[in-house]
């Protein structure tokens, strides 16, 4: 089930939110808690009722280790720490085995076939929704119950902690320490109509990106590398206009699914873990991780690039560390070569990124000029752009034409439609001048031969890149208003109620209506994150 | 509680300000449709001008430049009428449009494009686009839930095409083909082999062929809508209708069964109708060299081709027979 789909807000939600907090108001939290649990596997079962059983095997399995190496750590002694540990191990072998079966085989297999010239058949096995993100969170909890960092569980808490629906499919990746406490207190249990209010809006935005923006503009850059990926050549200006698309449209399809996430949590009374700060805002790649997907950059922070040894080791080890730790990012992303080289890209960037601030720190007149903001951020955005290309084009060979295509390695080109165009509006001047720098019609009738292109992708392209660069995020717009303060997003309720908050929630609800008239208007899209 | 008090205000105000711009600006003639418009207008004056007994095609643009008017009006000897306008145009409106016009005795020929087949019975968004810009009285014909259902289905890009219509009017746009181009027959002319377009070849070179097995799946609501429709006619006027299939592009692939199957379900619902069918699906394919610039647009010697395979299958129909011996004994 999606979150942008009608069965999802006309019913699924409505009914498990009324539900639930009827349990909770009639019964025991407990009740509630089992029912919240039982709603979130109907909600995974609804896609593939068979990986149901993939789910609850990994939750008993993950739950009955971690439980074992609690025990074995209370003994104390050399042989319990040892046995601990190797349960520890086992288990985390164990998810990594599942996920690598589900995800990796056929990569894998393709991989050796391409070697050894041999012809092994693929599995074709269906990645089960989500493996990455239940898998990752379990590791977690398992590595830290060895550490000793978390203390005994009620089983309704850790299936809560593994199951619950707002981020059961494509995260945030929640780690146990952000949310087992808040399952601790009854009072994140009780109703409130303040959390359930900001939820709304909150989970609005999220629609409204996903919605109104990111499939909008999803037009625009699936002919593109459709394209390159059957093997067609692009002009400089279309593949441009592709990579821009895409990088804009994975930017407010993540954007949205996250903010519809913490929102959905929110109407639950429980704060899920940011996951997405306008990452294109920042000033280099370190920062970029910071800010996108936050808790994968978290985890393997925490579970990759800390146990490898992080920084303690020199610089050459902290950059070893760093590529191995990208790589493994990129691997998670997807099971395909151009994960891995867009994991390696973006190792490589952070390398230069600690490189240069290293050096930069002797060679402070020439830095000055990447100490602009605007500068730092235009050459952080292009380099992540570049990236992208091979996160999202299919084949090897189809990444290549786009940045041969982007980099003007064999001439810049722009399509016959944009002359046509240029033509109509009486800009020949414009024409004479691009020749005059070198740059040539294609040819070739374009992939942009719409006037759509012209007069609805560029535009939205441009408003989607000041949207970007320039507009306050969701949970910014709370704080501004100081709707919501502090760490916990305690919420005002003066605020809420009073003349910002009463003309957010009108806007909220226009902004809501025509989100669901698109999508009672258009085809259903899938988030992209659930290919992870 | 103030909070969803005022959301569900947001959510009825932006309810009420769609409805009621809709209504507003319903029948405010938008630019996107003069082109459809202007060709609409010819083949009505066309079908008023010409006189009855006539053969009539109707259909999508694939009619318009597949169908050679003139060449059946000669060989057939009985004034022809090519009204062919748009596949955008759902059936239901595309029988709708030829109701006011049909005098007795006349013959129409359904030679409705595949995709129209597919269509869902409720309005397509091409005709509701045009209806909301052009026919308003049509729309208002529609009953209140049909209209409200158009209303709150048509999606913000339709919306603000209608918006765009009201507040920017007079754009001079593009139209896809010109007008002056369309013969007496209603025939578009502009599909000449000896200018060749570059553009135009390359989609012709690229197009792939069609997924029938979809087609055979979904054609059950194309013909339930025009079952509908054709009684609708029958009840009105003295006319015989005849069927035949539209021109595309011939592709091997189209050997795999699923046309057979769609072919067998065309010639079973049209025997059922008592509606004789011209001819068959492989006759009206043909190959690229013939296109002009879609999988549906014949260039002007695919329209010859075309139209001389039909003038004989008309001339095998006893009451085409009769039209043509009616026309002969009065032009002597």
């Amino acid at each position: 089930m999606l979150f942008n789909s009608i069965e999802f807000i006309a019913f699924f939600l409505p009914f498990v939110l009324v539900a639930y907090f009827a349990l909770q108001k009639y019964a025991p939290v407990k009740f509630a808690i089992g029912f919240l649990v039982f709603s979130s596997l109907v909600f995974y079962g609804w896609w593939k009722p068979v990986y149901l059983l993939l789910l609850i095997f990994s939750l008993l399995v993950n739950f009955f280790l971690s439980q074992t190496i609690l025990n074995l750590n209370q003994r104390q002694t050399d042989r319990h720490k040892a046995l601990a540990k190797w349960t520890m191990i086992g288990g985390v072998v164990l998810n990594l085995g599942l996920i690598g079966y589900f995800k990796y085989t056929d990569f894998l297999i393709d991989t050796l076939n391409q070697l050894s010239g041999a012809n092994v058949g693929f599995l074709d096995l269906i990645l089960p929704l989500g493996i990455s993100f239940f898998t990752f969170q379990q590791v977690a909890y398992l590595v830290d119950t060895y550490r000793g960092i978390t203390t005994e569980h009620r089983f309704s808490y850790y299936c809560l902690f593994v199951t619950f629906f707002p981020q059961l499919i494509a995260g945030p990746i929640v780690h146990h320490s952000s949310v087992m406490p808040q399952f601790e207190r009854e009072s994140t249990f009780r109703f409130d109509i303040n959390n359930l209010s900001v939820g709304l809006f909150i989970f609005s935005i999220g629609l409204a990106k996903k919605v109104l923006l990111a499939d909008s503009i999803s037009d625009f850059s699936t002919p593109i590398f459709g394209a390159v990926d059957r093997g067609e050549s692009v002009t400089t200006v279309e593949a441009w206009a592709g990579a821009l698309a895409y990088s804009l449209q994975l930017y407010f399809d993540f954007s949205g699914y996250s903010d519809m996430a913490i929102g959905l949590g929110m109407m639950f009374g429980i704060r899920l873990p940011v996951n997405f700060n306008s990452p294109y805002k920042s000033i280099n790649i370190i920062e970029f991780w910071r800010r996108w997907h936050m808790t994968l950059s978290q985890f393997l922070r925490d579970y990759v690039y800390i146990p490898l040894g992080g920084n303690r080791k020199g610089t050459l080890s902290r950059y070893n560390n760093l590529m191995i730790t990208m790589l493994v990012g990129g691997l998670w992303h997807g099971a395909g070569w151009n994960f891995i080289i867009w994991g390696g890209l973006h190792g490589f960037y952070l390398i230069c990124n600690h490189g240069w601030q290293n050096a930069s720190k002797k060679l402070p007149t020439v830095c000055n000029v990447f100490r602009f903001r605007p500068v730092s951020i235009f050459i952080t955005f292009i380099a992540v752009v570049l990236a992208w290309v091979f996160f999202r084009a299919e084949t090897f060979s189809g990444a290549g034409v786009m940045l041969t295509a982007m980099l003007g390695v064999e001439g810049v080109s722009f399509p016959v439609a944009l002359e046509v165009t240029l033509n109509q509006m009486g800009k020949h001047d414009l024409i004479s001048l691009l020749n005059s720098f070198g740059v040539v019609i294609s040819p070739d009738p374009s992939i942009i031969r719409t006037k759509d292109w012209f007069s609805s992708g560029v535009p939205l392209i441009g408003v989607l890149l000041f949207v970007a660069f320039f507009m306050p995020n969701s949970l910014d717009m709370l704080r501004k208003s100081n709707l919501i303060q502090g760490p916990d997003w305690i919420i005002s309720g003066s605020v809420l109620n009073g003349t910002k908050g009463r003309a957010m929630a009108l806007a909220t609800g226009v902004v809501f209506f025509v989100s669901l008239m698109t999508m009672m208007t258009t085809k259903q899209s899938e988030f992209l994150y659930f290919n992870f | 509680m103030r909070f969803f008090t005022f959301f569900l205000s947001g959510l009825l105000l932006g309810a009420v300000v769609w409805m009621s711009v809709i209504y507003t600006l319903i029948g405010t003639p938008g630019d996107s449709s003069i082109g459809l418009h202007e060709t609409f207008s010819i083949k009505k004056d066309i079908l008023t001008e010409t006189p009855s007994p006539r053969i009539i095609f109707v259909g999508g643009s694939g009619v318009l430049m597949g169908v050679g008017a003139d060449i059946i009006n000669e060989l057939v000897g009985v004034p022809t009428v090519n009204f062919g306008i748009w596949a955008g145009f759902d059936l239901v409106y595309q029988m709708h449009n030829i109701k006011e016009f049909l005098r007795d005795g006349d013959v129409v020929v359904f030679s409705f494009e595949y995709t129209n087949y597919d269509y869902p019975t409720r309005m397509s968004e091409g005709t509701r686009q045009y209806v909301m810009q052009r026919d308003e009285s049509y729309f208002l014909e529609q009953p209140v839930m049909e209209q409200l259902n158009q209303i709150f289905t048509l999606g913000p890009e339709g919306f603000y095409k209608i918006l765009a219509a009201a507040l920017v009017p007079n754009v001079e746009v593009e139209r896809a083909y010109p007008i002056e181009k369309i013969n007496e027959f209603g025939d578009q002319t502009v599909n000449r082999v000896d200018k060749p377009d570059a553009l135009k070849q390359r989609i012709i070179k690229n197009r792939g062929p069609d997924n029938f097995s979809h087609k055979v799946d979904n054609m059950d609501r194309g013909l339930t809508a025009l079952a509908d429709q054709i009684e609708v006619l029958r009840d009105k006027k003295e006319v015989k209708f005849l069927a035949t299939y539209p021109n595309t592009i011939y592709f091997k692939e189209y050997e795999d069964g699923h046309l057979n199957q769609f072919e067998d379900k065309f010639e079973d619902f049209f025997e059922k109708k008592d509606i004789p069918v011209l001819g068959a699906a492989r006759d009206f394919m043909y190959p690229k060299k013939y296109f002009y610039d879609t999988a549906y647009h014949l260039n002007n010697l695919g329209v010859e081709k075309r139209s001389k395979a039909l003038a004989e299958l008309l001339l095998k129909d006893g009451d085409i027979q009769k039209m043509r011996k009616y026309w002969k004994n009065r032009s002597s």
